[in-house]
């Protein structure tokens, strides 16, 4: 192993590998629930039942409700 | 072989240039006068100078090549007292998470893209069960009518998407 990697490698693991799979986590997270809801206000406002929006989104009636308004 | 001789001495008054730069090399030298100074400090002011000058390599966007060359080296300019090294440590830790973020959400993007589009289709299914139409499908999911086409037809099936 060279020097550089001796030294490099410890921050590529630690630093990057947890930036890394924190981020893909994260941005998983964020990104289902940003379509879900960009989804269920498009049919909510061509009046769809709020079943069939539950249905279509995979979001609870809960969650659809306050966009309701 | 000859080297260009520089005299940190004399960039004693410039400590402000030094600290506007970009250049890593400004910061090693801004460390190594201010390690001057701190040699006459107490050890609290020591321990202060050396966190600082950690903090500093975080900010100017050096590489992490950059940043873990630059560290060693204020590391081992500005020695301190074992008690000291390791609540510095810890500080530093802290740093390095700090400083992950830029990296947590340039990967966050990328995951956050895919993760829409896949959730876009996977709706776009349960509609192709309900026999609901290809129109009211692209409205709903903002998806292209060939993405829905090819959910229709399944993978195996070749597209023909200029008919």
């Amino acid at each position: 192993m060279s020097w550089k990697e001796t030294i490099a490698m410890p921050y590529v693991t630690s630093w990057e590998r947890i930036a890394r799979k924190k981020g893909i986590s994260d941005g998983r997270v964020k990104g289902i629930k940003e379509n879900k809801l960009e989804t269920a206000k498009k049919m909510l406002i061509d009046n769809l039942p709020i079943d069939t929006i539950a249905k279509y989104t995979g979001l609870a009636k809960d969650e659809i409700r306050p966009l309701m308004q | 072989m000859t080297f260009p001789v520089v005299k940190i001495i004399d960039y004693k008054d410039r400590l402000a240039e030094l600290e506007q730069s970009t250049n890593p090399m400004a910061l090693v030298v801004a460390a190594q006068l201010k390690s001057l100074e701190a040699k006459k400090a107490d050890i609290h002011t020591k321990y202060d100078v050396k966190l600082q000058l950690f903090k500093d390599c975080f900010k100017k966007g050096y590489t992490k090549d950059q940043i873990h060359i630059l560290i060693k080296f204020i590391d081992w300019i500005i020695n301190l007292p074992e008690k000291y090294q390791e609540k510095l440590n810890d500080q530093l830790l802290i740093l390095k998470e700090e400083n992950i973020m830029p990296y947590v959400t340039s990967w966050e993007r990328i995951a956050r893209k895919k993760a829409i589009k896949e959730h876009a289709l996977e709706s776009a299914k349960k509609m192709l069960v309900d026999d609901v139409s290809i129109e009211t499908i692209v409205k709903y999911t903002g998806l292209a009518k060939n993405e829905i086409k090819r959910l229709m037809h399944g993978a195996a099936i070749p597209l023909h998407e200029n008919r």
